[in-house]
């Protein structure tokens, strides 16, 4: 009877778990439009590594909105996303049961530019067309579309410090620590840093590509800090404004990262104080549509380069009321990617 | 009869000096002393502006610290790890029912308050009743909420905090923060229920021995079931109160909170193994928490090696010897 009352309880608990273990890979993130093979045209995959901030949502959103235009079209036989998270190894795991499925298309947008490089080395031997975005995977079997971060680090670090008239104190707020991503960023900043000593980085705080914990980061390091002049921002510009205003400090020249929330705040901050300047630069979500019709087209006999650098969407004071306009509260600013536009710019 | 004179004085001072250091909270409180005069020597802002600002970051630490606090108390290996969960979730829904006006700040409140207690039930079933131990049970809660707050931030335009809200979380009244307030308030409360009242001499009672309380006619049941539904419901503040200082919802927003509780609690003193809960060290904990943050801000210690420091001075703040409490 005792043991019977055990057995029941552990199988709840191994339900419970067993729900639970599962959410992040198939509820809410795994959804599948269309059945594979149910045409000549190709079948789609999106192998995404992580789903926990509003750019991925918004990018997981664009896509599917172009691959159902595209499944209605007859351009595509079917669409499936896959959500990992944010851990190569659950992502290399997922990619290896895509491969068992066959798909013509898988796109990447991977937890790590090493880690995966034998998994879609295997997919790319098995005839899987493999366009990896947003950051780099380093295999040349992969298509890769992905932004400079080096390059943007050193636009930030420039923009701000001609913003601060080229000398006095910045702070730092880096993204999450040990990606490619930031420490691209990270190389860019230092890079410009040493081209102009009256520039001092006075502090560097952790933000983890999260407004929240942005404001956090900064709160905690600007009650020790002398006065700040301008902020290189990784990511989390809103809640680092915030961080400012709370602690009831001047207003820096802070870094946008195209969200609607700080173009909101910025376009407020203006009104208040309309000699205050900075910019915004995003590679935006939208650059997942812009790898689904690099996928499409190449199942289609349209040849690509191997290596695509991606352009940001800069945002300046002058075009600030227009994206303010454009650009939903818990949204990014990011430009419309179609297909005529992905041929025309990344074709051969 | 001169020597007894001269020497009741010192005698009362080193009784008082022993009862401090006998104290758990001791290390918390020296320890923050110590990081704060730190701070102060390495920066230009001044000791008292360094304490306040921390000292605000540290009350969202402290409140759901409490109900961490209460959990622990009660032993048996109680812990709840869905706190940072329930904080995520109630900023969600605090943000969307509030729609930014204040008209609707009771109803966004009172709602993230119960979806709080309800959280906090269902540890409470799971653990008690069906008996899954809490470290599995509140975790998989913990995941739940986790898909909860995912579908909820799809939930377009669910715009911002109520400019009340954004007051009680920001500002400050004669320079101290009315977060700090909230939480000393909630401290005072949490400490004379736990000394003071029936049901926290019970839940004490049940964590130092479940057995003999078992034989006094104290099930361990009721008493762990109210802590954890304290938990929930002071997690869903912390998340309200995280609602008006971030002005909004945001996916990360919590997740700090599930280290930063739980060192609170063991660098405060509280007995891991429960019945010995302390308030004050759990407010000093906190703190304490804030304050190797701040300083790994301060310190031009690169990124990837700030875990190592934060986790060194928690792991040397633990090590410390301790005297031997008085029971």
């Amino acid at each position: 009877m005792k043991s019977l009352k055990t057995l029941a309880l552990a199988v709840a608990a191994a339900t419970i778990l067993g729900a639970t273990a599962c959410a992040p890979s198939t509820s809410p993130g795994s959804t599948e439009s269309g059945a594979p093979g149910d045409s000549d045209a190709p079948s789609v995959v999106l192998s995404n590594s992580f789903i926990g901030n509003a750019w991925r949502k918004t990018m997981v959103e664009g896509v599917q909105a172009a691959a159902d235009q595209a499944l209605a079209d007859g351009r595509i036989s079917s669409f499936e996303v896959i959500n990992a998270n944010g851990e190569a190894s659950e992502q290399i795991s997922q990619i290896q049961a895509i491969i068992l499925k066959q798909p013509d298309v898988l796109l990447v947008d991977p937890a790590s530019p090493t880690a995966l490089n034998g998994v879609i080395d295997q997919a790319v031997a098995a005839g899987i067309r493999v366009v990896s975005f947003d950051g780099n995977v380093e295999t040349d079997s992969a298509y890769n579309l992905a932004p400079d971060w080096v390059g943007i680090g050193e636009k930030t670090a420039q923009s701000v410090v001609d913003n601060i008239g080229g000398k006095g104190n910045v702070l730092g707020v880096r993204g999450v620590a040990g990606t490619t991503i930031d420490d691209g960023q990270y190389q860019g900043w230092l890079n410009v840093l040493e081209k102009n000593p009256d520039v001092d980085l006075v502090g560097e705080v952790v933000g983890d590509w999260d407004q929240a914990t942005a404001q956090t980061a900064v709160s905690s390091a600007l009650s020790t800090l002398p006065d700040i002049d301008g902020v290189f921002v990784a990511g989390g510009s809103y809640g680092t404004a915030q961080a400012f205003e709370a602690a009831g400090r001047d207003i820096p020249v802070i870094y946008g990262g195209g969200e609607g929330v700080f173009l909101k705040w910025w376009q407020d901050q203006v009104a208040k104080d309309p000699s205050y300047v900075t910019e915004s630069d995003s590679s935006g979500p939208s650059i997942g549509t812009a790898a689904f019709w690099i996928g499409v087209l190449l199942t289609e006999g349209v040849e690509f380069p191997k290596a695509m650098p991606y352009r940001t969407l800069t945002i300046t004071n002058d075009n600030l009321d227009e994206w303010v306009e454009a650009t939903p509260l818990d949204g990014i600013a990011q430009e419309e990617w179609n297909e005529e536009k992905v041929r025309e710019v990344f074709a051969e | 009869m001169s020597t007894a004179t001269t020497t009741a004085p010192a005698h009362r001072l080193a009784r008082a000096l022993d009862t401090v250091l006998r104290s758990r909270w001791s290390v918390a409180v020296l320890g923050c002393a110590i990081l704060l005069v730190a701070l102060s020597a390495m920066s230009s802002q001044n000791g008292l502006s360094i304490f306040v600002a921390n000292t605000h970051l540290a009350a969202f630490v402290a409140i759901c610290a409490i109900g961490q606090m209460l959990v622990i108390t009660t032993g048996d290996g109680a812990i709840d790890l869905s706190i940072p969960y329930g904080i995520s979730l109630s900023v969600y829904v605090a943000t969307i029912l509030q729609q930014g006006e204040d008209a609707r700040l009771p109803l966004a409140a009172g709602a993230s308050l119960l979806v709080g207690l309800l959280v906090g039930l269902v540890n409470g079933f799971l653990v008690v009743v069906l008996r899954i131990p809490a470290i599995v049970a509140t975790l998989a809660v913990g995941f739940m909420l986790d898909s909860i707050v995912n579908l909820l931030s799809n939930v377009p335009g669910r715009g911002q905090a109520s400019s009340a809200l954004q007051t009680i979380a920001k500002g400050s009244i004669l320079g101290i923060p009315y977060v700090v307030l909230i939480a000393v308030v909630i401290a005072a409360v949490a400490a004379v229920f736990v000394w003071r009242s029936v049901p926290g001499l019970r839940l004490m009672a049940v964590g130092q021995n479940a057995r003999a309380a078992h034989v006094a006619g104290l099930g361990p049941g009721g008493a762990r079931l109210l802590a954890f539904a304290i938990s929930g419901v002071l997690a869903a503040l912390t998340g309200i109160l995280l609602c008006g200082y971030s002005n909004g919802a945001f996916l990360g927003i919590g997740s700090t909170y599930l280290v930063a509780s739980l060192a609170a609690v063991v660098i405060g003193g509280t007995l891991i193994a429960g019945g010995m809960p302390t308030v004050v060290g759990c407010l000093a904990g906190a703190l304490f928490m804030t304050l190797i943050v701040t300083l790994s801000n301060t310190l031009s210690v690169p990124v990837g090696v700030r875990w190592i420091v934060q986790g060194g001075v928690i792991i040397a703040a633990l090590a410390l010897p301790r005297r031997r409490p008085r029971t």
